[in-house]
């Protein structure tokens, strides 16, 4: 959990009601455990004492550059937990497809703009696995380009993943532009498409492929500022891209929730005032 | 010695002889000037020749020349006698009111009281008779065949479940007559001719002449059951579902054949553990023709239940046993409906919610609060898909549409007050199902302590944050656990807890201690400091069952097992039965009974039943309450008795009849109810059943069969033929399809010959004396 993280609004107000209300005792007293830690205690043992929910997974191949943006995971992250009531990490976790620990991250994120190596069929199998019984992939293609860099390596290795499941555009209904805001247009860096496209298996989308940067748009420089200028539209589009960013974050934990017929009337009701 | 026949069936290799050949066409190059340096040119050609001749007659034998051999045997040829012994054959149809094996058993045997019986005009019975000149097996046969000893044929019985007389002819075929061992094709065992008795009945479903039909010997068919005497009424080819779901309408058809009835006006009822639902009447117009009869039923009660067709037995009907046909219903509860609330989105909500929407079964209704009042959404509310969550609607008007209820990780108090917790509280009380996952939203961090829901609980809180992620979590099935329905991943109880303790570790949860009073501990922490904290509780109250579940990282089981196992399966499987207990499901029950009735010796039944305390431990204590409807309406009480070497109840009754008994168990421990449980036991196997669906003579059948094995089919009831002997003809008609001498063909080696062999011999010979004559060595 990054310092930033850690003195967030909801933890601080956390802190202050528990201390407000004199009861801000840890279970583990009960059994004669020592006390919690320290906020000033490493961010490594802060994650261990509360490890949150969502903690992507963020994978690293060997060939281009798996990590564009270094920042942009954790912006990201930032914005999900102020506007959700995910409970966030303070920043992805690398990983490899042959890392026993790839199965602790349901959510993985594949990135870059440079053509790299497909992985080995072991590897390949095992991240079948991983998105065949729940899991879920974004990926985000800084460049762009259908068969160049980035993007060919990402389709042959989603088409070796998927044989027989075609990596498809996904429907203006689909779920995850329902699944917290009601979205209309994809953000990103730059908008070389307004579609996103996916792999369907059954009624749940595991692949989630997008062609605008979104993690050009989420980084951020070490003084706060953005890390790259968001064109052609400027900050709405980067602010989709959060947006987008939340809704992807919540399709892939609670599936198509938001196409439960609880939830239809209102959402169509919304969709048609506009 | 016929040498036409000659053919090579085997002989050495190809390559062989090609060698040889060229060795040998070698040898003689050589062996040339080497015999005309020496002699004239005249004699040096007559010792080539014989050579030559030498290595031709040798090469020709080592290519294997056979003839065929035909030699006259003097035994006799085997008779192959098969006795249809299926229920069918005790139709009393035959003349006498004799039924139909008694009447073959008279053919075969010339019993006393077969004066009519043709084959007992002359001497003994036919099988004494075929003996004579035949080497006669005896089998008997239903849906097995089995060899018929003498002893035997005088008290056999037609008591067989099916007819399958085709299969007894293979087998017969194949030099197997019933004996124990699998039949295989031997030749010296295989009957020249086969004779069938049977009224041609087949329950089998084979068609008639069978495909292999060309590779059977003639089977004489002796035809027993007479149309003209037989009446009947027959309701069987039930069509129903084996599953239905309750207030879901059924459709129920069965077949009803009528023969002799013409002109009747028959009531056909539906009935309900001998209760009439429905009924009917079928107005039969033709004789021997099948008519459709449906019904439509609509399950009210959850359960095994048992329907039947029936319609009354008539004057002069020659089997009862098949007016009636019974059709066993499972019923289930038309949807689960649960409703989940979760307090955030988490992989534990994500991957429970896979696990429900799989099973079509389940209704899910869920909310999952996606945001608090400290988020900020930064646009407005028209551009978010969130809905109000509806707690007036919920929990004052829809809670008792549910069957389950659950809490994931839910914190109620920030959302509303206790009074409508403890709505929830009554509904469980009620008979709902009540499902708490862990979190730091949850248990006593949610907020739950000194509210309506802790005093349902089968922990007991602790009075402060319990929430802890500092835990390695490593559940231990408990003695109670390893034999409660939601923990049984496995039916072997070692391989169930390998399973178990093959799960990967938790890393957070609900630090509480056990509940007391009906709380029951299934899984606990199995090490570390937080030894024995639970894991997994269930408890009852009232009608309801509540299932804690101390964690809210459970998906890591399923996670887990796909990186380890490469399957969910024992993740689903665990939600599955989480499910199915919290809903009530009877196969959950404290109280079960067991599908079969045990024969006992003196001619009764004993119904085994387990009755299990909250610990799923034998509740041998209990008082054990059971009834019993039999398939005739009659309704019987009975007490029943512990037996602690099984762990089982049981009770003893004497059925009226074979069929399916409605058996309803109730148990208590003191006042307090363990539960009841309803099941459908079978007695003595199934009433009625296919042998009894169809008994009319099917003379058909074999007819077709003998004209097209080249056999004959004589009908023995009807005795076309009165003027003949009826044995006489069957000797008669079998002496012209089996002669009494059999032919024996064999191949013989050429080489095998003598004379033959003699040749090989005198040519090296020759070659040699005259070799020596004309000065050569």
């Amino acid at each position: 959990m990054s310092p930033d993280r850690y003195w967030s609004r909801r933890n601080v107000l956390q802190g202050a009601a528990g201390l407000a209300a004199g009861a801000f005792a840890f279970p583990w007293a009960a059994f004669g455990q020592s006390g919690p830690e320290t906020p000033s205690d490493s961010e490594e043992s802060q994650s261990e004492i509360f490890p949150p929910g969502f903690v992507p997974g963020h994978i690293r191949y060997r060939g281009g550059r798996w990590q564009e943006y270094p920042s942009a995971l954790s912006s990201m992250l930032e914005e999900v937990g102020n506007r959700t009531s995910i409970d966030v990490a303070g920043d992805a976790r690398v990983v490899t497809l042959s890392d026993p620990a790839l199965f602790d991250h349901p959510f993985l994120y594949l990135s870059g703009r440079y053509e790299f190596e497909i992985p080995s069929n072991k590897d390949i199998e095992r991240l079948q696995r991983h998105l065949t019984y729940g899991g879920f992939l974004l990926v985000d293609d800084g460049l762009g380009f259908l068969n160049e860099g980035f993007g060919r390596s990402a389709r042959e290795l989603i088409r070796r993943l998927f044989p027989r499941e075609p990596l498809e555009p996904l429907s203006s209904g689909h779920a995850v532009f329902r699944s917290y805001y009601l979205i209309g247009s994809i953000g990103g860096r730059q908008s070389i498409s307004q579609a996103l496209e996916g792999v369907q298996l059954g009624k749940f989308t595991p692949v989630v492929f997008c062609r605008n940067d979104l993690g050009g748009a989420w980084a951020k420089r070490p003084d706060g500022g953005w890390a790259e200028e968001c064109r052609p539209g400027g900050e709405p589009q980067r602010k989709a891209a959060f947006q987008l960013a939340v809704n992807i974050a919540l399709y892939a934990m609670t599936g198509n929730y938001k196409q439960d017929l609880i939830h239809h009337p209102i959402i169509q009701r919304r969709l048609n005032q506009g | 010695m016929d040498w036409n026949t000659i053919h090579w069936p085997a002989g050495a290799p190809a390559w062989l002889i090609i060698l040889l050949a060229v060795v040998f066409a070698d040898s003689l190059r050589r062996r040339i000037p080497f015999i005309r340096e020496r002699v004239s040119g005249g004699r040096a050609a007559i010792l080539l020749s014989l050579r030559a001749l030498l290595y031709v007659v040798i090469l020709f034998f080592l290519s294997g020349p056979t003839i065929l051999e035909e030699k006259n045997r003097a035994l006799p040829p085997r008779v192959l006698v098969l006795v249809d012994t299926s229920a069918s054959m005790s139709v009393k149809d035959e003349s006498q009111n004799r039924s139909r094996l008694e009447s073959a058993m008279g053919i075969l045997l010339k019993r006393s009281d077969s004066v009519e019986v043709p084959g007992s005009a002359e001497g003994g019975g036919l099988l004494q008779r075929l003996s004579e000149s035949y080497d006669v097996r005896v089998a008997g046969f239903d849906t097995v065949s089995n060899p018929l000893r003498q002893e035997d044929m005088m008290n056999l019985e037609a008591a067989g479940p099916g007819s399958d007389s085709l299969r007894a002819i293979r087998l017969g075929v194949a030099g197997n007559d019933g004996g124990a061992g699998e039949p295989g094709e031997n030749k010296q065992d295989r009957p020249a001719a086969i004779l069938l008795l049977s009224d041609g009945g087949d329950t089998a479903g084979s068609s008639w002449p069978p495909e292999d039909v060309g590779r059977m010997p003639p089977v004489l068919t002796l035809g027993f059951g007479s149309s003209r005497r037989f009446r009947d009424i027959s309701l069987h080819d039930v069509r129903a579902p084996r599953l239905a779901f309750e207030g879901k309408e059924v459709q129920l058809e069965v077949t009803l054949l009528v023969h002799g009835f013409v002109g009747k006006k028959l009531p056909i009822a539906l009935t309900r553990d001998g209760r009439v639902v429905s009924t009917q009447t079928v107005d039969v117009r033709r004789d021997s023709s099948g008519k459709k009869v449906r019904f439509r039923f609509t399950p009210r009660d959850v359960g095994s239940q048992v329907l039947a067709v029936e319609t009354p037995v008539q004057r002069g009907e020659l089997v009862e046993s098949n007016n009636r046909v019974e059709i066993p219903l499972e019923v289930r509860r038309n949807k689960i409906r649960i409703l989940t609330i979760s307090g955030a989105p988490t992989w534990n909500y994500r991957f429970l919610r896979m696990a429900l929407k799989r099973d079509p079964s389940i209704d899910l209704v869920s909310f999952v609060f996606l945001r608090t009042s400290e988020d900020d959404p930064g646009v407005p509310t028209r551009q978010l898909s969130l809905v109000p969550f509806p707690v007036d609607t919920l929990f004052l008007e829809e809670l008792k549409n549910f069957d389950i209820v659950i809490f994931d990780n839910f914190a109620a108090n920030q959302y509303f007050s206790n009074y409508y917790l403890q709505r929830v509280n009554d509904y469980i009380r009620g008979g709902g199902g009540f499902l708490i996952l862990g979190g730091k939203n949850s248990f006593s961090s949610g907020g739950y302590v000194l509210s309506p829901l802790e005093r349902v609980l089968p922990v007991r809180l602790l009075r402060k944050d319990d929430f802890s992620a500092r835990v390695r979590m490593t559940g231990k099935l408990t003695t109670a656990g390893s034999r409660h329905p939601i923990m049984r991943l496995s039916s072997d109880p070692r391989s169930n807890e390998r399973l178990w303790s093959g799960f990967p570790a938790l890393r957070q949860g609900n630090l509480t201690v056990a509940g007391e009073e009906g709380a029951v501990l299934l899984s606990s922490q199995a090490e570390g400091e937080f030894n024995g904290a639970p894991l997994i509780a269930v408890r009852r109250i009232g009608e309801g069952r509540v299932l804690s579940i101390l964690t809210d990282d459970m998906w890591r089981w399923n996670y887990g097992m796909v990186a380890d196992e490469k399957t969910n399966r024992l993740y689903l499987r665990l939600v599955a039965q989480m499910i199915r207990w919290l809903s009530g499901d009877p196969a959950t029950s404290q109280v079960q009974i067991l599908p079969e009735a045990v024969p006992g010796k003196d001619g009764s039944y004993v119904i085994r039943m387990q009755v299990r305390d909250v610990k799923f431990e034998p509740a041998a204590g209990a008082r054990v309450r059971l009834s019993l409807r039999d398939p005739y309406g009659g309704l019987h009480q009975m007490p029943a008795v512990y037996r602690p070497e099984t762990g089982e109840f049981e009770a003893r009754f004497r059925p009226r009849g074979k069929g399916s008994y409605r058996a309803e168990v109730i148990a208590l421990m003191g006042e307090k109810p363990l539960g009841h449980s309803i099941r459908t036991v079978a007695v003595g196997g199934e009433a009625g059943g296919a042998e009894w669906a169809d008994v009319r003579p099917h003379w058909e059948r074999l007819r077709v069969l003998s004209k097209k094995t080249g056999g004959v089919f004589l009908p023995a009831g009807e005795g076309e033929d009165k003027k003949r002997v009826f044995g006489d003809r069957v000797l008669e008609v079998l002496k012209g399809k089996v002669p009494p001498v059999l032919v024996e063909v064999r191949d013989v080696r050429l080489w095998s010959i003598p004379w033959v062999a003699f040749i090989l011999i005198l040519l090296p010979a020759g070659e040699w004396t005259l070799r020596r004559l004309w000065g050569l060595a």
